[in-house]
Protein backbone atom coordinates (compact mmCIF):
# COMPACT_ATOMS: atom_id res chain seq x y z
CA UNK A 1 0.00 0.00 0.00
CA UNK A 2 1.65 3.37 -0.83
CA UNK A 3 2.91 4.73 2.58
CA UNK A 4 -0.04 7.68 2.48
CA UNK A 5 1.92 9.48 5.36
CA UNK A 6 5.13 9.90 3.84
CA UNK A 7 4.48 11.41 0.53
CA UNK A 8 1.07 11.99 0.02
CA UNK A 9 -0.43 15.16 -1.10
CA UNK A 10 -1.56 17.77 0.53
CA UNK A 11 -2.97 19.82 -2.41
CA UNK A 12 -6.86 20.21 -2.35
CA UNK A 13 -7.69 17.81 -5.05
CA UNK A 14 -9.25 18.04 -8.88
CA UNK A 15 -10.20 21.15 -8.70
CA UNK A 16 -10.15 22.74 -12.23
CA UNK A 17 -9.30 26.26 -12.94
CA UNK A 18 -12.50 28.54 -12.64
CA UNK A 19 -11.27 31.42 -15.25
CA UNK A 20 -14.73 32.76 -16.52
CA UNK A 21 -13.38 32.28 -20.15
CA UNK A 22 -12.81 28.44 -19.24
CA UNK A 23 -16.07 27.51 -17.97
CA UNK A 24 -17.29 26.19 -21.61
CA UNK A 25 -13.60 24.76 -22.53
CA UNK A 26 -13.92 22.34 -19.06
CA UNK A 27 -15.82 19.17 -18.78
CA UNK A 28 -17.43 19.63 -15.38
CA UNK A 29 -16.05 18.34 -12.61
CA UNK A 30 -18.04 15.41 -12.05
CA UNK A 31 -17.48 14.51 -15.86
CA UNK A 32 -13.79 13.61 -15.24
CA UNK A 33 -13.20 10.70 -17.80
CA UNK A 34 -9.45 10.88 -17.10
CA UNK A 35 -7.74 8.33 -15.22
CA UNK A 36 -6.52 10.89 -12.77
CA UNK A 37 -9.69 10.45 -10.29
CA UNK A 38 -10.19 9.22 -7.26
CA UNK A 39 -11.11 5.91 -8.32
CA UNK A 40 -8.64 3.75 -6.53
CA UNK A 41 -10.05 5.40 -3.05
CA UNK A 42 -13.89 4.49 -4.37
CA UNK A 43 -12.86 0.90 -5.84
CA UNK A 44 -10.62 0.00 -3.24
CA UNK A 45 -13.73 0.40 -0.66
CA UNK A 46 -16.45 -0.86 -2.76
CA UNK A 47 -14.54 -3.91 -2.97
CA UNK A 48 -13.52 -4.11 0.96
CA UNK A 49 -16.93 -3.74 1.66
CA UNK A 50 -18.12 -6.69 -0.54
CA UNK A 51 -15.91 -8.81 1.10
CA UNK A 52 -16.68 -7.73 4.51
CA UNK A 53 -20.31 -8.28 3.62
CA UNK A 54 -20.02 -11.81 2.17
CA UNK A 55 -17.60 -12.69 5.66
CA UNK A 56 -20.43 -11.21 7.96
CA UNK A 57 -23.61 -12.86 5.86
CA UNK A 58 -23.08 -16.09 5.98
CA UNK A 59 -21.96 -17.59 8.97
CA UNK A 60 -19.04 -19.53 11.01
CA UNK A 61 -16.75 -20.95 8.29
CA UNK A 62 -13.88 -23.12 8.34
CA UNK A 63 -10.66 -21.03 8.47
CA UNK A 64 -9.15 -23.36 5.30
CA UNK A 65 -12.04 -20.94 3.58
CA UNK A 66 -11.53 -18.02 5.34
CA UNK A 67 -8.02 -17.96 4.34
CA UNK A 68 -9.01 -18.58 0.94
CA UNK A 69 -11.12 -15.68 0.84
CA UNK A 70 -8.73 -13.41 1.92
CA UNK A 71 -6.22 -14.40 -0.36
CA UNK A 72 -8.55 -13.63 -3.11
CA UNK A 73 -9.28 -10.11 -1.36
CA UNK A 74 -5.02 -9.63 -1.13
CA UNK A 75 -4.80 -10.30 -4.90
CA UNK A 76 -8.30 -8.07 -5.91
CA UNK A 77 -6.63 -5.73 -4.01
CA UNK A 78 -3.15 -5.81 -5.24
CA UNK A 79 -4.71 -5.65 -9.01
CA UNK A 80 -7.11 -2.24 -7.54
CA UNK A 81 -3.63 -0.86 -6.59
CA UNK A 82 -1.90 -1.65 -9.55
CA UNK A 83 -4.59 0.10 -11.39
CA UNK A 84 -6.21 2.92 -10.24
CA UNK A 85 -3.79 3.87 -7.93
CA UNK A 86 -3.52 7.62 -8.78
CA UNK A 87 -0.25 8.25 -10.75
CA UNK A 88 0.35 11.45 -8.88
CA UNK A 89 0.35 9.99 -5.89
CA UNK A 90 3.07 7.02 -7.83
CA UNK A 91 4.78 9.87 -9.15
CA UNK A 92 5.18 11.48 -5.86
CA UNK A 93 6.76 7.81 -4.19
CA UNK A 94 8.88 7.31 -7.19
CA UNK A 95 10.56 10.86 -7.25
CA UNK A 96 11.47 10.62 -3.28
CA UNK A 97 12.71 7.14 -3.75
CA UNK A 98 14.73 7.98 -6.56
CA UNK A 99 16.36 11.09 -4.42
CA UNK A 100 17.19 8.59 -1.36
CA UNK A 101 18.28 5.82 -3.08
CA UNK A 102 20.75 5.18 -6.30
CA UNK A 103 19.04 3.41 -9.04
CA UNK A 104 20.39 0.75 -11.72
CA UNK A 105 18.70 0.77 -14.53
CA UNK A 106 16.23 3.49 -13.29
CA UNK A 107 13.53 3.35 -16.03
CA UNK A 108 13.73 -0.78 -15.16
CA UNK A 109 13.69 -0.11 -11.16
CA UNK A 110 10.66 2.31 -11.81
CA UNK A 111 8.50 -0.28 -13.87
CA UNK A 112 9.12 -2.95 -11.40
CA UNK A 113 7.80 -0.44 -8.39
CA UNK A 114 5.21 0.53 -10.29
CA UNK A 115 4.03 -3.32 -10.84
CA UNK A 116 4.94 -3.74 -7.55
CA UNK A 117 3.41 -0.34 -5.85
CA UNK A 118 2.66 -2.55 -2.55
CA UNK A 119 6.38 -2.60 -2.20
CA UNK A 120 7.21 0.81 -2.08
CA UNK A 121 6.20 1.90 1.71
CA UNK A 122 9.12 -1.00 2.80
CA UNK A 123 11.50 0.29 0.20
CA UNK A 124 11.06 3.53 1.66
CA UNK A 125 11.01 2.37 5.34
CA UNK A 126 14.22 0.14 4.81
CA UNK A 127 16.46 3.29 4.23
CA UNK A 128 15.65 4.79 7.25
CA UNK A 129 16.82 1.14 9.15
CA UNK A 130 19.21 0.56 7.10
CA UNK A 131 21.09 4.36 8.03
CA UNK A 132 21.03 3.38 11.34
CA UNK A 133 23.07 0.25 10.59
CA UNK A 134 25.15 1.85 8.15
CA UNK A 135 24.84 5.41 8.25
CA UNK A 136 27.79 6.16 5.78
CA UNK A 137 26.91 4.01 2.66
CA UNK A 138 25.06 4.52 -0.10
CA UNK A 139 22.15 2.51 -1.02
CA UNK A 140 21.33 1.20 -4.25
CA UNK A 141 18.55 -0.24 -5.97
CA UNK A 142 18.32 -2.68 -8.66
CA UNK A 143 16.33 -5.44 -10.16
CA UNK A 144 17.82 -8.60 -10.29
CA UNK A 145 16.61 -11.26 -12.63
CA UNK A 146 16.90 -15.07 -11.06
CA UNK A 147 18.22 -17.10 -14.03
CA UNK A 148 17.22 -20.30 -12.89
CA UNK A 149 13.20 -19.20 -12.21
CA UNK A 150 13.31 -16.37 -14.98
CA UNK A 151 12.43 -14.36 -11.87
CA UNK A 152 12.39 -10.30 -11.49
CA UNK A 153 13.22 -9.22 -7.73
CA UNK A 154 14.29 -6.02 -6.52
CA UNK A 155 17.50 -5.70 -4.47
CA UNK A 156 18.63 -2.99 -2.09
CA UNK A 157 22.38 -2.91 -2.04
CA UNK A 158 24.33 -1.34 1.14
CA UNK A 159 27.27 0.07 -0.65
CA UNK A 160 29.51 0.13 2.36
CA UNK A 161 33.58 0.46 3.10
CA UNK A 162 33.41 -1.50 5.96
CA UNK A 163 35.79 -4.00 6.78
CA UNK A 164 33.36 -7.78 5.59
CA UNK A 165 33.27 -9.43 8.86
CA UNK A 166 31.84 -5.86 10.57
CA UNK A 167 29.45 -5.09 6.80
CA UNK A 168 27.52 -8.65 7.57
CA UNK A 169 27.65 -8.38 11.37
CA UNK A 170 25.53 -5.63 11.01
CA UNK A 171 23.06 -6.90 8.33
CA UNK A 172 22.86 -10.00 10.64
CA UNK A 173 21.59 -7.50 13.39
CA UNK A 174 19.63 -5.65 10.57
CA UNK A 175 17.90 -8.99 9.75
CA UNK A 176 17.10 -9.88 13.20
CA UNK A 177 15.90 -6.69 14.34
CA UNK A 178 13.73 -5.55 11.98
CA UNK A 179 14.15 -7.45 8.43
CA UNK A 180 12.80 -10.73 8.88
CA UNK A 181 9.53 -9.26 10.38
CA UNK A 182 9.39 -6.73 8.17
CA UNK A 183 9.92 -8.53 4.92
CA UNK A 184 6.90 -11.23 5.53
CA UNK A 185 4.47 -9.16 2.98
CA UNK A 186 7.36 -8.46 0.38
CA UNK A 187 7.07 -12.30 -0.53
CA UNK A 188 10.61 -13.17 -2.69
CA UNK A 189 10.44 -9.41 -4.58
CA UNK A 190 12.88 -7.16 -2.46
CA UNK A 191 16.01 -8.71 -0.38
CA UNK A 192 18.88 -6.81 0.86
CA UNK A 193 22.54 -7.37 0.56
CA UNK A 194 25.92 -5.65 1.31
CA UNK A 195 28.26 -4.25 -1.50
CA UNK A 196 31.61 -3.39 -1.19
CA UNK A 197 32.88 -0.04 -2.69
CA UNK A 198 35.73 -0.73 -5.04
CA UNK A 199 38.21 0.90 -2.84
CA UNK A 200 37.59 -1.89 -0.44
CA UNK A 201 38.35 -4.95 -3.13
CA UNK A 202 41.40 -3.16 -3.96
CA UNK A 203 42.70 -2.67 -0.57
CA UNK A 204 41.46 -6.66 0.10
CA UNK A 205 43.16 -8.00 -2.53
CA UNK B 1 15.81 8.58 -24.73
CA UNK B 2 13.27 6.13 -24.92
CA UNK B 3 9.11 6.73 -25.38
CA UNK B 4 7.21 3.68 -24.40
CA UNK B 5 3.30 3.71 -23.15
CA UNK B 6 2.64 2.81 -19.86
CA UNK B 7 -1.28 2.52 -20.15
CA UNK B 8 -4.24 2.76 -22.32
CA UNK B 9 -8.18 2.90 -21.07
CA UNK B 10 -11.65 3.71 -22.60
CA UNK B 11 -13.81 5.43 -19.43
CA UNK B 12 -17.48 5.64 -20.30
CA UNK B 13 -19.56 7.59 -17.83
CA UNK B 14 -23.37 7.57 -17.83
CA UNK B 15 -26.07 8.27 -15.02
CA UNK B 16 -27.15 4.65 -15.10
CA UNK B 17 -24.61 1.85 -15.77
CA UNK B 18 -25.66 -1.51 -14.82
CA UNK B 19 -23.14 -3.45 -12.91
CA UNK B 20 -25.41 -6.55 -11.81
CA UNK B 21 -25.30 -7.59 -15.35
CA UNK B 22 -21.86 -7.66 -15.88
CA UNK B 23 -20.95 -10.86 -15.27
CA UNK B 24 -18.01 -13.47 -16.63
CA UNK B 25 -20.81 -15.19 -18.10
CA UNK B 26 -22.35 -12.15 -20.10
CA UNK B 27 -18.93 -10.91 -21.32
CA UNK B 28 -18.64 -14.52 -22.32
CA UNK B 29 -21.82 -15.36 -24.28
CA UNK B 30 -22.37 -11.74 -25.78
CA UNK B 31 -18.64 -12.14 -26.90
CA UNK B 32 -17.55 -8.70 -25.85
CA UNK B 33 -14.64 -10.40 -23.62
CA UNK B 34 -14.15 -14.07 -24.28
CA UNK B 35 -11.15 -15.31 -22.42
CA UNK B 36 -11.38 -16.58 -18.65
CA UNK B 37 -11.44 -14.32 -15.87
CA UNK B 38 -8.66 -14.11 -13.63
CA UNK B 39 -10.52 -12.19 -10.99
CA UNK B 40 -14.05 -11.22 -11.10
CA UNK B 41 -16.57 -9.73 -8.46
CA UNK B 42 -20.13 -8.74 -9.45
CA UNK B 43 -22.69 -7.29 -7.58
CA UNK B 44 -25.10 -5.02 -8.03
CA UNK B 45 -23.30 -2.09 -7.79
CA UNK B 46 -19.66 -2.78 -8.83
CA UNK B 47 -18.16 -5.30 -11.13
CA UNK B 48 -14.75 -6.28 -11.78
CA UNK B 49 -13.66 -8.37 -14.12
CA UNK B 50 -9.80 -9.15 -15.10
CA UNK B 51 -8.82 -11.52 -18.03
CA UNK B 52 -5.28 -11.87 -19.77
CA UNK B 53 -6.11 -9.09 -21.47
CA UNK B 54 -8.42 -6.66 -20.12
CA UNK B 55 -9.59 -5.48 -16.87
CA UNK B 56 -13.06 -3.86 -16.82
CA UNK B 57 -14.27 -2.15 -14.08
CA UNK B 58 -17.79 -0.66 -13.69
CA UNK B 59 -19.98 1.17 -11.35
CA UNK B 60 -23.23 2.74 -11.78
CA UNK B 61 -21.72 5.86 -13.04
CA UNK B 62 -18.38 4.75 -14.59
CA UNK B 63 -16.99 2.34 -16.83
CA UNK B 64 -13.83 1.42 -17.18
CA UNK B 65 -11.69 -0.61 -19.78
CA UNK B 66 -7.83 -1.17 -19.31
CA UNK B 67 -5.37 -3.06 -21.94
CA UNK B 68 -3.29 -5.01 -19.63
CA UNK B 69 -1.03 -4.74 -23.56
CA UNK B 70 0.04 -1.43 -25.11
CA UNK B 71 0.26 -3.11 -28.68
CA UNK B 72 -1.86 -1.32 -31.62
CA UNK B 73 -3.65 -4.83 -32.01
CA UNK B 74 -4.65 -4.70 -28.30
CA UNK B 75 -5.55 -1.20 -28.35
CA UNK B 76 -7.74 -1.92 -31.48
CA UNK B 77 -9.31 -4.91 -29.50
CA UNK B 78 -10.07 -2.17 -26.25
CA UNK B 79 -11.95 -0.32 -29.10
CA UNK B 80 -14.25 -3.03 -29.92
CA UNK B 81 -14.83 -3.99 -26.42
CA UNK B 82 -15.65 -0.35 -25.44
CA UNK B 83 -17.92 0.06 -29.14
CA UNK B 84 -19.56 -3.26 -28.72
CA UNK B 85 -20.60 -2.73 -24.76
CA UNK B 86 -22.26 0.62 -26.06
CA UNK B 87 -24.26 -1.00 -28.87
CA UNK B 88 -25.23 -3.90 -26.54
CA UNK B 89 -26.60 -1.46 -24.19
CA UNK B 90 -27.88 1.22 -26.00
CA UNK B 91 -30.23 2.41 -23.89
CA UNK B 92 -28.13 3.49 -21.07
CA UNK B 93 -27.77 7.59 -20.87
CA UNK B 94 -24.20 7.73 -21.64
CA UNK B 95 -22.64 11.23 -20.49
CA UNK B 96 -19.11 11.56 -21.70
CA UNK B 97 -16.48 9.30 -23.25
CA UNK B 98 -12.42 9.76 -22.12
CA UNK B 99 -9.68 7.50 -24.44
CA UNK B 100 -6.71 7.66 -22.14
CA UNK B 101 -3.32 7.25 -22.91
CA UNK B 102 -0.28 7.31 -20.45
CA UNK B 103 2.97 8.16 -22.00
CA UNK B 104 6.57 7.70 -20.11
CA UNK B 105 9.80 9.01 -21.74
CA UNK B 106 12.52 7.64 -20.16
CA UNK B 107 16.54 8.68 -20.03
CA UNK B 108 18.09 6.42 -21.89
CA UNK B 109 22.15 5.92 -22.03
CA UNK B 110 21.92 9.08 -23.88
CA UNK B 111 21.01 10.92 -20.51
CA UNK B 112 18.78 13.01 -22.32
CA UNK B 113 15.48 14.24 -21.15
CA UNK B 114 13.48 17.26 -22.44
CA UNK B 115 13.67 20.26 -20.28
CA UNK B 116 9.87 21.92 -18.98
CA UNK B 117 9.75 25.72 -18.49
CA UNK B 118 6.97 27.45 -17.78
CA UNK B 119 6.64 31.20 -18.73
CA UNK B 120 3.67 33.73 -16.91
CA UNK B 121 3.89 36.63 -18.55
CA UNK B 122 6.99 38.16 -18.15
CA UNK B 123 8.18 35.33 -15.95
CA UNK B 124 10.39 32.69 -17.41
CA UNK B 125 12.50 31.85 -14.45
CA UNK B 126 10.53 31.17 -11.73
CA UNK B 127 13.62 30.42 -9.03
CA UNK B 128 12.79 34.50 -8.59
CA UNK B 129 9.94 34.27 -7.03
CA UNK B 130 10.86 30.64 -4.81
CA UNK B 131 14.70 31.30 -4.83
CA UNK B 132 16.58 28.73 -2.75
CA UNK B 133 14.17 26.41 -3.84
CA UNK B 134 14.93 23.06 -5.80
CA UNK B 135 12.38 23.67 -9.05
CA UNK B 136 10.59 21.24 -11.31
CA UNK B 137 8.44 21.99 -13.58
CA UNK B 138 5.32 20.23 -14.91
CA UNK B 139 2.09 21.57 -16.72
CA UNK B 140 -1.42 20.87 -17.66
CA UNK B 141 -2.39 21.88 -21.25
CA UNK B 142 -5.71 21.92 -22.83
CA UNK B 143 -6.45 21.73 -26.25
CA UNK B 144 -9.71 21.79 -28.07
CA UNK B 145 -10.38 20.05 -31.30
CA UNK B 146 -13.94 18.77 -32.05
CA UNK B 147 -15.48 16.64 -30.98
CA UNK B 148 -12.78 16.30 -28.15
CA UNK B 149 -11.14 18.42 -24.97
CA UNK B 150 -7.79 16.82 -25.11
CA UNK B 151 -6.15 17.45 -21.54
CA UNK B 152 -2.67 16.58 -21.07
CA UNK B 153 -0.91 16.88 -18.29
CA UNK B 154 2.94 16.20 -18.43
CA UNK B 155 5.23 15.48 -15.38
CA UNK B 156 8.31 15.36 -14.46
CA UNK B 157 9.32 12.06 -12.36
CA UNK B 158 11.55 11.94 -10.37
CA UNK B 159 14.77 13.29 -12.89
CA UNK B 160 14.72 10.49 -15.29
CA UNK B 161 11.27 9.76 -16.38
CA UNK B 162 8.48 12.38 -17.57
CA UNK B 163 4.57 11.10 -17.51
CA UNK B 164 2.70 12.31 -20.41
CA UNK B 165 -1.06 11.86 -19.31
CA UNK B 166 -3.61 12.40 -22.40
CA UNK B 167 -7.08 12.85 -21.08
CA UNK B 168 -9.18 12.70 -24.46
CA UNK B 169 -12.20 13.86 -22.88
CA UNK B 170 -16.13 13.84 -25.16
CA UNK B 171 -19.13 15.28 -24.34
CA UNK B 172 -21.81 12.65 -25.21
CA UNK B 173 -24.71 12.87 -23.67
CA UNK B 174 -27.93 13.03 -26.28
CA UNK B 175 -25.74 11.85 -28.64
CA UNK B 176 -26.56 8.53 -31.02
CA UNK B 177 -25.20 5.09 -30.17
CA UNK B 178 -23.38 5.04 -33.60
CA UNK B 179 -21.67 8.52 -32.95
CA UNK B 180 -20.17 7.59 -29.84
CA UNK B 181 -19.14 4.50 -31.03
CA UNK B 182 -17.57 6.03 -34.35
CA UNK B 183 -15.70 8.53 -31.83
CA UNK B 184 -14.21 5.01 -29.87
CA UNK B 185 -13.40 4.30 -33.10
CA UNK B 186 -10.64 7.07 -32.84
CA UNK B 187 -8.93 5.13 -30.28
CA UNK B 188 -5.68 3.66 -32.45
CA UNK B 189 -5.92 6.93 -34.62
CA UNK B 190 -5.52 8.99 -31.27
CA UNK B 191 -2.80 6.65 -29.58
CA UNK B 192 -1.23 7.31 -32.66
CA UNK B 193 -0.94 10.85 -32.60
CA UNK B 194 -0.50 11.22 -28.88
CA UNK B 195 2.63 9.24 -29.80
CA UNK B 196 3.35 11.64 -32.00
CA UNK B 197 3.06 15.05 -29.60
CA UNK B 198 5.30 13.10 -27.39
CA UNK B 199 7.96 12.41 -29.58
CA UNK B 200 7.82 15.95 -31.05
CA UNK B 201 7.87 17.29 -27.63
CA UNK B 202 10.53 15.28 -26.65
CA UNK B 203 12.46 16.34 -29.61
CA UNK B 204 11.66 19.87 -28.88
CA UNK B 205 10.43 20.25 -32.98
CA UNK B 206 7.81 22.46 -33.09
CA UNK B 207 4.02 21.15 -34.76
CA UNK B 208 4.43 22.50 -38.60
CA UNK B 209 1.83 20.00 -39.97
Amino acid sequence: MINSNLTMGTDSGNIQPIMKDRRKLLPLEDADTSIETLSFTSNLNRVTRIFIENLMGEGIRAPGELLEIIKRYMKIHELIEKNFISLEDLRRELTYLSKIYNLREPSRVLEFLRNNVSLIPLVVEAYGKIREYFPQADAVLEVITDPEEANEELVIFIRTNLPPDEAFKRLEQLDKDWWLDASYEAGEKLCIHVEFTEDLIGRSI
Amino acid sequence: MKIRLGRADIVILADAHNPSIVSPMWLKEKELIVEEPKQFIHTPDFSLFESESFLLVVDRQRLQITAKKQDPDSLEKLANVGKKYIELLPHIPYRALGLNFVWFAEMDEDGYLPKINVIIDSINDLSSILPEHEIDYGCIIYASKKPYLLKLTINPQGGNAIVFNFNYHHEVKGLEIDVIANYIDTLLSLYRYSEKIVEKICSGREEND
